[in-house]
Order: C-alpha cells, then structure tokens, then sequence
C-alpha cells in the first residue's frame, strides 16, 4: 500500500498498468508465436513470416511429426521417472534431516548446517568435473541412476523450506506425545511429517518443476537415445532439423505445457516456495 | 539413547550422499587441479601451479570472462525492473495476480525450450525480430552471430527468464514491512523517494543483499541459455567462463586444467560475496533494524 494514498488519478494508474502490461506483452508475445508457427504446415512456415497466422489452428500435423521423430514418448516418461523418484526421495530425506536439525543437539549439527551453507556456493556445474569420473568408476554414466544420485544428494533446497516450517511446529506437542510414551520415529511419523503437508507440497511441486527443467545433468549422464528425457530429446531434435521450424516450436509446446499448467494450478505453493528456499534462516 | 538411534537412522544417508556428492568431489576438483589429468587414463601427474599459470595465460579465458559482464550488468538491470514492479504490485491494484503470474510464469518454462524459443526469435531472417526491424525500416541484426551483440542477446533471454523469480523475491519482502511504518512517515510529510530511501529499502535490505548475490555468483555462473543457444560460439564470441570449463573437460579433456578453472571461479564467488556483504551492510543493515525497533 505504501505509494497509493495520492495516486488514484489517472495518470498514477497509466503508470503502473503501462510498465505491467508492456512486460506482460513481452513475455506473452514470444510465445504466442511459438504456438502460431506450431500450427503451420511446412510450406506456410516457408511462404508467411512469424506475424501471420496459420491458416488452421487445427492443423496437429507438426505436433505428431515432432512427437514421433524426438521420441517424446520415451522421453516423455524418463521425465516422469525422475521426476517422481526424486520427490519421493528428497521428501522422505529432507524431513528427516530437518527433524534432526531443528529438534536435537548434536555433535557435529553446526558443522554439518555449515557445510550445507557453504555447498550453495560451489556452483554444481563446475562439481560435475569431479563427479563425472567418480560416477564412471561406479559404472553409473549412461543409466538412470546417476542424475537420480545428484538429484537427491546435491540440491538441498528442501531442507531449508522443511527446516522453516519444522521450526513453527511447536515442541510441546513433541513434549507432550513422549510423556504419553511415543518413540521419536512414532512421534516424527504420526505428528511432524503430517504437519508439514504444506512443505511437502511446496517440495513436491519446486522439485518437479527443477528436475522438469534441468538440461547439463541429463545431457552428460543420459546421452543414450533410449534415456532421452523431454529436455534432451529438444536437444537432439534442434541438431536434426534447424530449418524447420514449425516442427520445433510444436516440440517446445509439448514440452512446456505441463509445468505452465501445474504453475497455473498451484502458483500458491510455487511462490511460497521459491521464497523459503532463497531466504535461509 | 533413543536419540541417538533416531540421528543414526535419519542422517545416514543424507550426509553419505552429502559426503559422497558436494564434499568430496570440492577436495578431488581441488586436487585434480594441480595435476594434468586427462579424464581417461589411470594415471596423473602432480604438475604444481601449472595449471593456474594457464589459467591466467589463456586469452579465451579472459574473454569469457569478459562476457560474464554482460550477464552481471543485465542481473542488475533485472534486480531494478524486478524491484520496480514488486513495488507497484504491492500496492491496491485490479489484476495484480494476473500479472504477478504472468511476468513469473516465465521462471518454470523448459530451459532447452527457452533456449530454442529464442533461437527463432533471434533467427537473421526468418525471426519475428528481424522481421519487425524490416517493417520498421531498420538494418536485420546478426543478433546470434555479432561478437557483442551476441552476448546482449542471450543475456536478455536470462533477463525474460528470471526477472519474474527476483521480482517475486522482492514482492514477499516488501509485503512483510508493516504499513505502520508507512502511515507514521507519511504523517511526518516525507514525500515518496524519501520512503523509498528511508523505509522500503533499509527494511528489505537483506533480500536486496540475497538478489544481489543471486545477480553476481548467477552472473559468474552464466552457463544454461548459451550452452543451448550458441554452444558459446561462433568461436569464443559468446563463451562463459562456465561453457569454456565445459569445453576444456569434455571436448579438449584436460580435466586438470578444467578443475583450476573450477576452483579460480569458486574462490571469485566467494570474494565478490565478501565485498557485497561488506559494502551492502554496511550501507543500511544497521539502519533498517533501528527503524524496526522504533
């Protein structure tokens, strides 16, 4: 509210609506064109420019082209296995690294919170130098495992989102489910994990969309065509066919509509997310 | 006893993986550094600073890191127009939650998709910004192909792309400052800047401090859209200091050579991290917690 009180004029309104809308229009313009140019066939693609329309907005010919010679169906589910597999995991192990860091004093707890800080300064790019040939000594280049690996041991973003609402939950409950004679598991298992459904969701969603989203991993350790996953599969398919374009644009739709309709469906969680993973206190 | 139990259980496996997957491989890129391993072969010389002297030495290292410039300047151009329209989002308006996903909704998009969306824009002659310079009576610009132009290009593919995360950032700082503070300021007569200056940014001095770290190691870091795009070329026009480590370790195997670049570009985030800290805290930190307290 803070800059509003005076500048209900017309001109106040102009100069908020004017800067949002020209952001929006760039943002929503590109990829209005993308999805034109989709819907054309190879010779409109040729014969019009990028502002003209296609002829037939039902013309579905570059979608199943596209579909068929990246192999998206296995790319399609490789994106999938990741996916799921690594949510389900940093989910399990992030909470109960968090149980552990926010509820117990331990040797070694500052030094371990320590290392967690600092890692986020080492950039994982540069890490895959040094893991590359350690994956190649465990024989893991080439098989699902190895992004599997990185996935759950390197990006840590969840611990810091379950570790701010672990340190909501007050610890009287905790108290009070041990006098009445709970283990810690029990208690983590039927009190914590249960409360932290808000997290979880928030993981879930954040971890599905950057596991979705991430190139350099998949293409180093998953190079074999039957590996693909959506986002090398876009790779290999812009070395095959550079001119034809129509194609292409029809492969970025597919691979872009699910996370922009999962953001769309559960914004919420997304911004609530981003914002616990950036701020660690 | 039982707490034990419950740590052994628990932390095993998250500080194996942590162990095996961030703690170790630092030291081993570090030790590799001063040797001439090739990523193949079994064995590897101790080569001593070898490999920092050519590091200092090579000159397309230097113009890759030149050209993380553009990536740094472009994160501060970003970090105003986020902090611009979180401002204004902040405030009474109809529509802001279109907005506020729309200019976000970029951030979840398909990196590669991204990369090869833009491509086409970008495209000499069959791209719609080409197109429009025509229409308007301007010269078509190599805008992939131009040594400089080049790097502007793929630096504003990473300002389309991220300007809505930072700017999301910003709005959640902003919306936890409490209107009081507002209210009594504007009692006092301090006119808009002054808030700005005296209220907005003291209260949100760390996410300032965070974005600007984000903007500088991220800068630094600038690796993902040129890879896609560009592949760092033509030649060396768009490399990073990121896509020329790649390059080393992968294409020319020179994984020593590679690592000392590695720990050159991690021992840069940490002193531009240092001298932020300094500078940005020192500049209002104090301020902004004795403006809480009144």
């Amino acid at each position: 509210m803070p800059y509003t009180k005076r500048n209900k004029t017309f001109l106040g309104l102009i100069s908020k609506y004017l800067p949002l809308a020209f952001w929006a229009f760039l943002v929503i313009y590109p990829l209005l064109i993308v999805v034109f140019t989709s819907f054309k066939t190879d010779e409109e693609y040729v014969k019009t420019s990028a502002f003209e329309l296609p002829s037939n907005f039902l013309n579905f010919q570059s979608y199943i082209t596209a579909f068929n010679q990246g192999g998206f169906t296995t790319a399609f589910l490789n994106s999938v296995i990741l996916v799921v597999v690594s949510c389900a995991v940093n989910v399990l192990l992030g909470a109960m690294t968090a149980y552990c860091l926010s509820r117990f004093d331990f040797k070694g707890k500052k030094i371990l919170t320590a290392i967690y800080i600092l890692s986020a300064m080492v950039p994982s790019i540069t890490l895959q130098i040094s893991i590359y040939p350690i994956l190649k000594t465990l024989r893991l280049i080439g098989t699902m495992n190895a992004p599997l690996l990185l996935y759950i041991g390197t990006d840590i973003i969840q611990i810091w989102i379950y570790l701010q609402f672990m340190n909501k939950i007050s610890v009287s409950l905790d108290e009070s489910a041990m006098i009445e004679g709970a283990s810690y598991f029990r208690i983590f298992r039927t009190i914590i994990f249960p409360m932290l459904m808000p997290a979880t969701a928030t993981v879930i969603i954040l971890k599905a969309v950057n596991v979705y989203n991430d190139m350099f991993i998949q293409h180093l350790y998953m190079s074999k065509p039957s590996l693909r996953t959506v986002t090398t599969a876009l790779m290999v398919f812009s070395g095959d066919r550079i001119n034809a374009q129509n194609l292409m644009m029809a492969a970025i739709v597919m691979v872009m509509i699910p996370t922009i309709l999962l953001f769309l469906s559960l914004q919420k969680y997304i911004f609530s997310g981003i914002t616990a993973g950036a701020v660690k206190e | 006893m039982q707490q034990k139990v419950i740590l052994a259980a628990f932390l095993t496996v998250p500080v194996l993986l942590l162990i095996m997957f961030l703690v170790y491989p630092t030291l081993r890129l570090f030790y590799m550094s001063f040797t001439d391993w090739d990523g193949a072969m079994p064995t590897k010389n101790f080569v001593g600073m070898d490999n920092y002297v050519t590091v200092f030495t090579t000159p397309e290292v230097w113009l890759s890191l030149r050209n993380n410039l553009y990536y740094i300047a472009n994160g501060i151009l970003q970090n105003i127009i986020a902090l611009f329209f979180a401002i204004i989002l902040d405030s009474k308006l109809k529509g802001k939650n279109f907005f506020k996903a729309t200019i976000f909704v970029t951030y979840v998009i398909n990196s590669a998709a991204v990369g090869y969306m833009f491509n086409y824009v970008y495209d000499f002659e069959k791209g719609p910004l080409n197109i429009f310079l025509t229409m308007m009576g301007v010269e078509p610009i190599p805008f992939l192909t131009h040594p400089i132009i080049v790097n502007v290009s793929i630096a504003c593919v990473s300002l389309w792309r991220y300007t809505g995360y930072t700017m999301v950032l910003y709005l959640a700082a902003l919306q936890s400052v409490p209107s009081e503070l507002y209210e009594s300021a504007m009692v006092d007569g301090a006119s808009a800047w002054q808030r700005f200056t005296n209220i907005t940014i003291p209260s949100i001095i760390r996410v300032v401090e965070l974005n600007l770290f984000l903007c500088l190691s991220g800068g630094l870091q600038a690796f993902t859209e040129a890879f896609i795009m560009t592949k760092g070329g033509p030649g060396y026009d768009s490399s990073t200091f990121l896509t020329y480590i790649i390059k080393a370790a992968f294409e020319f195997n020179s994984f020593g050579l590679s690592a000392a670049l590695s720990f050159a570009l991690l021992i840069l985030i940490l002193v531009v991290t240092y001298i932020q800290r300094k500078v940005v805290l020192r500049g209002g930190g104090d301020e902004g917690d004795a403006l809480y307290k009144a």
